[in-house]
């Protein structure tokens, strides 16, 4: 199965509340970042975390201007944050 | 909200960025993971890195926030390992209580 989105798509974090184990933060839900790169495919953590055997999902690399992130971010208006997350939860921004 | 979730949280003190020496236990719990979660191993991993995560967020909150960094992974790798009936925890606590015991009766 090929990745969804290739580096340099504008991509937005899906805004959604979660159960369970998952590796979204919650700062970065509803964010819209760039993506980096393509990381590879690796095992859904949120059916590991449960014993299951986690279908393989896509992992990206996304870039985040810093002030995009945090409202009152008070450093250089160049600096990021790269924060690695699953395909599915990613839309297309 | 999930306690365990602090990305972006106010704190009201500074965070200390000094390093810290682990205890020799400490290196045991984290060599004891890599074992239990070895595909290699035989028999296969007894349990994943992501089930790790997962009894460490499932820690209660006052406990999150005040143990370790390897006192949570202890207790979630003991959790786990109960869950799918790899080990009896109450005979792990009964036996941790017998060495507590015994050792301050040597210190008394």
């Amino acid at each position: 199965m090929s990745a969804r989105f290739s580096p340099g798509d504008a991509v937005r974090v899906a805004e959604r509340e979660s159960a369970g184990h998952v590796r979204t933060p919650r700062y970065i839900r509803g964010k819209r970042g760039t993506v980096e790169r393509v990381c590879g495919r690796f095992g859904n953590p949120e059916e590991l975390a449960y014993g299951r055997a986690g279908a393989a999902v896509t992992l990206y690399r996304v870039r985040f201007a810093q002030s995009d992130v945090w409202p009152h971010y008070r450093g250089a208006a160049r600096d990021t944050i790269d924060v690695e997350l699953y395909e599915h939860w990613l839309e297309k921004a | 909200m999930d306690h365990h979730d602090l990305g972006g949280s106010p704190n009201t003190t500074p965070i200390s960025q000094a390093q810290h020496p682990l205890m020799p236990w400490e290196l045991r719990v984290d060599a004891l993971l890599l074992c239990l979660s070895d595909p290699a191993r035989p028999g296969g991993a007894l349990m994943t890195v992501d089930e790790l995560r997962r009894g460490i967020e499932s820690l209660p909150a006052d406990a999150y926030a005040t143990w370790g960094y390897y006192s949570r992974w202890l207790h979630s790798m003991l959790s786990i390992l109960a869950e799918k009936g790899v080990i009896d925890r109450d005979a792990i606590e009964r036996r941790a209580r017998e060495l507590a015991d015994a050792h301050e009766r040597e210190h008394a």
